[in-house]
């Protein structure tokens, strides 16, 4: 594992640093932050980092473009949140809901492979996207089940809700219930499954991957069947995000288009890749930090900004926190244009300058 | 002739394809042995580079069969074709670009070792991969650029990793398509320096599709003209070049008083 971690982490010790602060910021907030909101954006961050690293798996490493991914967050999330709605919660039927959940989203992802990988990416893309949209009027059309516009509401095992309570003494200030039980549940699997894709490409396989994505014609020419390693780079994938998905509906005890299933989900992941840097892995961590805290706190951090500014109604006027999706705008090409490698390609490619420097003989 | 008292390693028989009306390769039946560097050549557009294609399992065929050590690989992907035993380098340089050199060919060589599913093992702890890679950096003279991307590299530096893609592969049938084009005089040696000493090591077929007289003079065993997607001539070199139609029509004049003089 360490090997496996030393191969692929960013050469940029600020971007390491960066890393560590996050990873440990997210892991320490029941102590570090007050609050539940502090709490919410945490659980969600940590899984919104396996998202979209495991979107980057597809996008940064094999060079493949989905809109579908935020299907298979989709369907881990309804699984649960269905198998908790008909039947009684219970780790048992949790259990069995992961695993409906999982063989659903590999046969979509293998058939959606097999229709279209063979061919363009373009033709990928598309099709992906027509899929995805037909979830989300199926999850509306079949309301009995999946609750439709509304979603769905459920009861976790008690181990796991905020009424679980073993402990009448607080560790270091923060009470210790089922809330925070479910919290470190969600994060220790996340960083599991973080753990588990940085193995994968720091492996063999992993370096093929790269290869589908710089010339898929060449991989083809020494030996790898390009189709089979790119369908497997999308079970793979989508297999991630429906375990991501799981912990959503855990953690959020509600499942609902909006939340786990909307093309804003995709896009979002989409923009955390992007601005973290595709194929670096690490750029999931660091984009879906951006993304998630200016989602979070631009608002109140424009209210604040503009309380400052009071003096002077035009700035006033533009900092006003109903604006705050106009400077996220202005946020994202802002990251785009500065560093379109992402962050973590920007600063992880030392080498590469230096060739550059060097008179190409 | 040599060739056909030995069992071909390589035989295309009656191999063609068409583009809509065009007949871009027509009826080549050809046998290709052991231990021999075969040129092929022919003006512009004669479908040599198809050719190649048709055998290395990039384009399908439109009638005819490939048979290698004579089992036809009618069907076949490129990568089963690669797998099997045919080795192909590219005229226009395809490499992974953005992967450095090293990585470029560990790929090459963990294919031929099987190990692409191995999804858990780090790919650095394949200590015989890296062994292996090492040994080729050596040989194609870019051990001290190892670490540079492969797009970064100059032209020449680009076609020598090519060959070495070749050399890592080790495939039983090696098809070089035009391995020293676009090279300075001062480059281009080098490259031909590692082709003559694959084929002095032994046990490989080689083709190999070129312009350059002086190239086919000092490496092929033999040469086989096509010209609009037929083969039009197969001999020795002093043989084929002596053929009245290949030196009016294909070679032309100042070729071949360049070869007689030799």
């Amino acid at each position: 594992m360490f090997q496996a971690l030393r191969d692929t982490l960013p050469s940029n010790r600020w971007i390491r640093a960066l890393l560590l602060i996050i990873v440990v910021g997210i892991v320490l907030t029941p102590w570090l932050f007050e609050g539940t909101r502090a709490l919410d954006t945490a659980a969600r961050l940590s899984i919104f980092i396996v998202l979209a690293a495991s979107y980057d798996l597809l996008l940064g490493y094999t060079g493949v473009v989905s809109f579908a991914h935020a299907l298979f967050f989709g369907i881990g999330a309804y699984s649960v949140a269905i198998a908790f709605d008909q039947f009684a919660p219970g780790f048992g039927v949790m259990a069995m809901a992961i695993l409906a959940g999982l063989s659903v989203s590999l046969v979509v992802a293998f058939v959606m492979g097999l229709v279209s990988l063979r061919v363009k990416t373009i033709f990928y893309a598309m099709i992906t996207l027509a899929v995805a949209s037909a979830a989300t009027v199926l999850v509306s059309q079949f309301y009995h089940l999946t609750g439709g516009e509304d979603g769905l509401t459920y009861r976790l095992p008690r181990v796991l809700t905020p009424a679980f309570r073993p402990f009448d003494d607080p560790l270091f200030g923060v009470r210790l219930t089922g809330k925070l039980f479910n919290f470190y549940t969600v994060i220790f699997v996340a960083i599991l499954l973080f753990l588990l894709m940085v193995r994968i490409v720091a492996s063999p396989f992993g370096r093929v991957l790269k290869a589908l994505r710089e010339n898929d014609f060449r991989a083809e020419a020494i030996g790898y069947n390009t189709l089979v390693y790119r369908t497997t780079a999308t079970l793979l994938s989508a297999a991630f995000a429906t375990l991501a998905g799981v912990l959503m509906a855990i953690w959020l005890r509600y499942t609902g288009p909006d939340s786990v299933l909307s093309l804003d989900i995709m896009i979002d992941v989409l923009l955390m890749v992007v601005i973290g840097g595709m194929g670096t892995l690490y750029g999931a961590i660091i984009g879906a930090t951006v993304l998630l805290l200016a989602q979070m706190y631009l608002q109140t951090l424009m209210g604040s900004t503009q309380d400052v500014l009071g003096g002077w109604p035009i700035l006033a006027n533009l900092f006003d926190p109903n604006r705050w999706l106009l400077w996220l705008g202005l946020l994202f090409i802002a990251s785009v244009y500065f560093f379109p490698q992402g962050i973590v390609g920007r600063f992880s490619h030392p080498r590469a300058t230096e060739a550059e420097a060097e008179v190409r003989t | 002739m040599s060739s056909q008292n030995s069992v071909p390693v390589l035989e295309t028989v009656g191999l063609s394809v068409h583009f809509g009306g065009h007949q871009a390769v027509q009826d080549v039946s050809c046998r290709f042995v052991r231990d021999t560097v075969t040129a092929i050549v022919g003006p512009n557009g004669a479908g040599k580079t198809t050719y190649f294609n048709l055998i290395s399992g990039q384009l399908p065929q439109t009638a005819g069969d490939v048979l290698l050590d004579g089992q036809s690989v009618r069907g076949w992907s490129a990568s089963k074709r690669a797998r099997a035993g045919l080795g192909r380098a590219f005229q226009l340089t395809q490499l992974f670009p953005r992967l450095s050199v090293a990585d470029n060919l560990r790929l090459v060589v963990q294919a031929r070792h099987g190990h692409g599913f191995r999804f858990w093992q780090p790919a650095s702890s394949l200590t015989q991969v890296d062994a292996d890679v090492e040994h080729l950096l050596q040989r194609i003279d870019l051990a001290e650029r190892a670490q540079v991307p492969a797009g970064q590299l100059s032209h020449g530096g680009q076609r020598r990793l090519e060959v070495g893609i070749m050399l890592a592969l080790d495939p039983a049938v090696m098809m070089f398509d035009e391995p020293t084009a676009g090279m300075s005089a001062d480059e281009a040696p080098v490259v031909l320096e590692l082709i003559q000493t694959i084929r002095q090591e032994g046990g490989k077929t080689i083709l190999l599709v070129e312009h350059k007289m002086d190239v086919i003079r000092s490496l092929a065993d033999r040469i086989v003209v096509l010209d609009q997607g037929q083969l039009i001539a197969d001999g020795k070199p002093a043989e084929v070049m002596a053929m009245a139609s290949v030196r009016q029509a294909y070679l032309g004049e100042s070729v071949v008083t360049e070869a007689a003089k030799s």
